[in-house]
């Protein structure tokens, strides 16, 4: 694999508006019961300081995706640019897939009875477009780039916030610019 | 084939995003914001992402409906016909029986911002003088408070923020409510400017900045006197203030005489040295940007805080510099053509208290009222003076596209259009932007826009009394939306012709940067710390102190409401409506109240009561408690229940009427015994 | 917390149980067996096999299409399950063909067939194998659905065969079963230790399961009367009495339903730790 798309999290800009989601919402028109992409907020204790901090999750296009491992009817392919894609059409809706996933990504959707998840809007990508989520973030914190070492090397970039699992279940394809906390003169 | 139309997202909201729509055989498929809109930039908020399902929401009301008994929601089908004779005979009968029009009400307000919303005035003043709610909920007292200071309530583009090289966000929490100013403030940040936050809890937005000034709430105009004070100690003041300002002398006195650091520090609960230190910062820093937001002005005292900022920010110099100034919006963009009718002698009741004033009405009671973008029994104080008004009342007509907790108490429920459906004109309250709206859509079942309804009432009301609306039976909504740019506007807009704005949305041609001579518009033309115009007012001369309410025995805790980023007031996109509100609280409140995360509370005033869930929030001082604006169930109790209609202290000039103090809303809290607890 | 999968719970304890009688009846066949017990535990390990795939149908949101579950063998454990599911079908097809005929190979038949199905019982397990399910990703998934197969294959034999079999054929059996229970106590006591110690999300599970009346009825059922039982039967050394094979077949199958449906419950997996 020579090229491997993903995110980039500024979770420092990402004010927690959901915009990123109901972009894609808009987009698919998905059912009510989706959320292909959420917006969840990091639980406060992590930080020394009070905080209002967020990290937006989709599909993080694993390079090693476990959906794809267990899933019994081939519905994943994984392109050379490293984007996950699931067939609808192939899903049996046999929801292994929701199992193995950590982030919680693929979705079964009850009403058509098959698992749906992000495909990163690889039609736009094509198009040289942006997904959905990134051409919608009003504050510029969502970014569509090539995760390579050169990216991981920057410095302030991170593999990992509090609170998602461990990278090394499916190493995915997404870096965060990690939150930073203000002076804070406070009554309490 | 997709087809393209321009929209303009009508939400009381800064950002007032220019939006693009895509259908296909006449169906809605998603909408993307306008690249060619310098502000909005072609990104949406999320709450106007959820537009196509608002749109075509199995709930959104698709007929004209009538309720047999308020209340009972057991309403039936009906006819437009049917709807507008039933509306048009009471107001015949009405008129017939007291003589004149009054008994007849209109309150509408931001339900949709555009102007052809205004349809529902226009009918009305047609009809004769009525009673109408006029005033603002808002921002009343700060708008008066810069026609004080300034002359007029205008403020600088909002991209100017951008120059600035210390920037402060003042009661205003751009993250959650205008979330397009964030990357103006980002890009600022990353080019090695300051942003300093003061705001009574820690917002998203002064989680973002660099340093966060946590305020008693309703001191704010005292922090600001206090560091006016420490630039005169300083030397600090702009020198050549002499040249457009007027009553410095006098502001410079009571500065001297009536303002002590120790103290302010006291009861702003901000330290002496911090208030220094961040005067001298602004007074050193060029340019140097306040932004007020709406909040600190929702108090008694709000009109003079805002005066106290606009006199720190002229006393150092900012005020017509720029990238710097005070920003808190403005209304310029707003003069539409109207529709031409007399000025009626109408009876003007405060919106703000408008139930407690309509009850007290007489000679005629009301009989008629019409809520038209309105959602009192969710978003107004005084909900007991509401009730005891529904009952008086003999009709209450609602238009709106849900059956809002307002529309449980109305006899007839007509069902509007949204912004995908009719043509209509948009400005902003903060950029310079004007935009058409086009319908891209056919009205979703029966809907009709506010322009179509008033026509049709018109046209009802002459038929069965010649000449008792004078306003237009028919016409064309196109033009009707082109004819709101008259000359005035065209002007404004570098503009020949109205049909200039079917192309793309204009931006006025106001200079960026407010006030940039120094060519005020007061009476004295100078920028006034000493305003005649409040005097004459019955209000101080010069911005001063007078402290807020404070909390009681009874009720010791402040009961804050903020905006919440998925509402706008009672309008949301979520999905899942709760059952109950969240209270959050400071973590020793917890334990004071020997209450658990989660658990179900009370709290209540002399008001009313109200069952709440219990969270924590660090951040909280111990004598606030917060519940967000909140997508409810319509079943669920309304939070407003615990409001009491105080007035602010300004509003009367410039914006309609006094505004409301809602911060000052005080509760007690108590544990429930599991068998007190209804979740 | 994971979700209540009945039409797991039942493709995957009657696809043991099914597979377990004929890997007995293999197993058995050394020396003369009663022709009418084995054709009759013959015949009801196909009907269970054949519930068990049937139920499994159940867990699809597209069931038409679970024929497509055997097109990814490279990596996917599901399809390697099905497929050698499929095949013990098949070779049970041809397993029982035999047993009608007086002198047809049963035993190399229920040797194909129980070699199949046992391969499908461990591909079965490692489904769940999954490194984002602690509870799950241990050795003890497989070994818990093959003590599944030999417990309940061999009770179901000893309940078939409690009146046709040699007391040397059912002491066999019985055996075989005591062994499954202690060996089945041990496992798990071990497993819970260590899963208590394996993060937040096996110390949920851990909890779940310690506060769930649930697993104290299969502590009960599937463990405690079955040990009773089998050591006051081993201690005396009398003659087998039916009551206590009917007994023990009775609380063994409700203790291993009930862990079945245990194990899906008290999945944890990993996942994003947010506020709200």
């Amino acid at each position: 694999m020579n090229k491997q798309l993903g995110f980039l999290h500024n979770s420092e800009k990402c004010v927690g508006c959901r915009g990123c989601e109901m972009a894609c919402k808009n987009l698919y028109q998905t059912d009510i019961s989706q959320r292909w992409r959420q917006v969840f907020q990091i639980d406060e204790n992590a930080y020394p300081l009070p905080s209002r901090m967020f990290i937006s999750i989709g599909c993080n296009h694993c390079s090693e995706p476990q959906c794809m491992k267990v899933c019994p009817v081939g519905a994943y392919t994984k392109r050379d640019d490293g984007i996950v894609i699931h067939d609808d059409n192939r899903c049996i809706g046999c929801r292994l897939c929701v199992m193995a996933c950590p982030y919680g990504r693929p979705q079964f959707n009850s009403v058509i009875n098959i698992v749906q998840k992000c495909n990163l809007c690889y039609q736009r990508v094509d198009k040289g477009e942006k997904p959905a989520c990134v051409a919608s973030c009003v504050a510029g914190a969502l970014e569509l780039v090539q995760i390579n070492s050169s990216l991981d090397a920057k410095t302030g970039v991170l593999k990992t916030l509090p609170g998602l699992p461990s990278p090394s279940i499916t190493n995915p394809s997404i870096r965060f610019v990690g939150p930073k906390q203000g002076k804070q003169v406070r009554r309490d | 084939m997709p087809e393209k139309h321009y929209h303009v997202c009508p939400r009381n909201c800064y950002d007032t995003c220019s939006i693009i729509s895509t259908t296909v055989n006449g169906v809605l498929v998603s909408i993307e914001g306008n690249p060619a809109h310098d502000y909005t930039k072609g990104k949406l908020c999320p709450k106007a992402m959820n537009d196509i399902q608002k749109v075509y929401n199995p709930s959104r009301i698709r007929y004209p409906m009538r309720q047999r008994q308020r209340f009972s929601g057991n309403w039936e089908r009906m006819s437009w016909d049917e709807a507008l004779d039933m509306i048009a005979q009471k107001i015949i009968d009405s008129k017939k029986h007291d003589g004149n029009t009054l008994s007849l009400a209109l309150n509408k307000y931001s339900g949709n911002f555009g102007a052809l919303h205004n349809a529902m005035e226009w009918l009305f003043s047609g009809m004769g003088p009525t009673t109408r709610a006029v005033g603002s909920p808002c921002w009343s007292a700060g708008v008066d408070a810069q026609t004080y200071d300034f002359g007029k309530f205008f403020c600088s583009e909002p991209r100017e923020m951008g120059h600035a090289k210390l920037l402060w966000l003042w009661g205003v929490n751009p993250a959650w409510t205008a979330v397009h100013q964030m990357p103006i403030i980002f890009d600022a940040m990353d080019r090695g400017s300051k942003v300093i936050c003061f705001d009574t809890y820690l917002s998203d937005t002064a989680a973002r900045s660099h340093r966060f000034i946590q305020v008693k709430p309703g001191t704010d105009g005292l922090l600001a006197l206090a560091m006016c004070k420490v630039l005169c100690e300083e030397n600090l003041m702009d020198d050549k203030l002499y040249d457009y300002t007027l009553g410095l002398v006098e502001f410079i006195d009571y500065l001297t005489n009536s303002i002590d650091l120790t103290e302010a520090a006291e009861i702003t609960g901000v330290k002496a040295e911090i208030i220094r230190e961040l005067a001298i910062e602004y007074g050193q820093t060029c340019p140097a940007c306040i932004w007020v937001g709406f909040g600190l002005q929702r108090y008694t005292n709000g009109g003079q805080t805002l005066r106290a900022i606009d006199a720190l920010g002229a006393l150092a110099g900012h005020i017509g510099e720029k990238g710097g100034g005070v920003h808190y919006g403005h209304f310029e963009t707003w003069k539409f053509a109207g529709a031409g009718l007399p000025e009626q002698q109408n009876r003007q009741l405060n919106i703000n208290r408008f139930a407690r004033e309509a009850l007290a009405c007489d000679k005629p009671p009301l009989r008629v009222l019409w809520l038209s973008g309105r959602n009192p029994l969710a978003q107004d104080a005084d909900l007991k003076h509401w009730h005891r008004l529904i009952q008086q009342l003999e009709l209450i007509v609602i238009n709106d596209l849900f059956l809002t907790k307002s529309a449980q108490a109305a006899d007839i429920f007509l069902p509007a259009t949204t912004h995908y459906e009719h043509w209509d004109l948009n400005s902003s309250y903060w950029h310079y932007w004007v935009g058409i709206n086009e319908p891209a859509i056919n009205p979703v079942g029966e809907a009709k826009s506010d322009l179509e309804i008033a026509w049709n009432l018109s046209a009802k009301l002459n038929r069965f009394e010649k000449g008792s609306c004078s306003f237009p039976t028919s016409g064309s909504e196109r033009e009707t939306a082109l004819k709101q740019l008259g000359p005035d506007m065209l002007r404004m807009l570098g503009l020949n012709t109205p049909e200039e704005i079917l192309d793309r949305p204009i931006k006025a041609k106001f200079p960026p940067t407010a006030w940039e001579n120094h060519e005020f518009v007061t009476p004295s033309k100078r920028y006034e710390f000493q305003s005649s115009r409040a005097l004459a007012a019955g209000l101080p001369a010069l911005p001063v102190f007078e402290p807020a309410l404070l909390p009681s025995k009874e009720t010791p805790l402040r009961l804050l409401t903020p905006h919440h980023s998925m509402m706008i007031n009672s309008q949301s996109y979520q999905d899942a409506l709760s059952d109950y509100y969240d209270l959050y609280i400071n973590p020793r409140l917890l334990e004071n109240y020997g209450l658990k995360i989660g658990e179900t509370a009370e709290i209540w005033n002399e008001y009313a009561s109200l069952q709440v869930k219990v969270k924590v929030d660090m951040s909280l001082p111990e004598d606030v408690v917060i519940i967000y604006q909140q997508a409810i169930e319509q079943r669920a109790q309304a939070r407003n229940a615990l409001l009491n209609s105080n007035l602010s202290d300004m509003g009367d000039v410039a914006a309609g009427g006094k505004g409301l103090a809602i911060n000052e809303t005080f509760v007690s809290l108590r544990k429930l015994t599991p068998s007190e607890r209804s979740f | 917390m994971g979700t209540m999968e009945w039409p797991l719970v039942l493709f995957t304890v009657l696809g043991e149980t099914a597979i377990g009688i004929i890997f007995v009846l293999w197993w058995l066949d050394r020396a003369e067996v009663d022709p009418i017990f084995y054709k009759k535990a013959a015949l009801l390990s196909g009907l269970l096999l054949a519930l068990a795939l049937i139920a499994s149908l159940f867990h699809l949101g597209r069931p038409e299409y679970a024929y497509r579950a055997v097109s990814h063998l490279s990596t996917s454990w599901l399809s390697r399950e099905i497929l050698c599911f499929l095949f013990a079908a098949v070779a049970w097809l041809y397993f029982y063909s035999q047993v009608r005929q007086p002198k047809g190979k049963r035993r190399l038949a229920a040797g194909i067939t129980s070699t199949f199905g046992l391969l499908g019982i461990f591909s079965s397990s490692m489904i769940y194998v999954l490194p984002r399910v602690p509870a799950w990703d241990s050795v003890q998934t497989p070994l818990f659905f093959l003590l599944t197969t030999g417990l309940l294959g061999g009770l179901t034999c000893l309940v078939l065969g409690r009146k046709t079999l040699k007391l040397s054929q059912l002491q066999e059996l019985l055996l075989i079963v005591f062994t499954c229970v202690l060996v089945s106590i041990l496992s798990f006591a071990i497993y819970l230790s260590m899963l208590n110690t394996a993060g937040m999300e096996g110390m949920s599970t851990v909890q779940f399961l310690l506060a769930s009346p649930l697993f104290w009825l299969r502590v009960v059922a599937n463990w405690l009367l079955p040990l009773i039982l089998l050591v006051t039967y081993f201690s005396k050394q009398k003659t087998i009495n039916a009551n206590l094979v009917i007994m023990l077949f009775i609380a063994c199958s409700i203790g291993e339903l009930l862990g079945r449906a245990l194990f899906y419950l008290s999945a944890v997996g990993i996942s994003i730790t947010a506020l709200k």
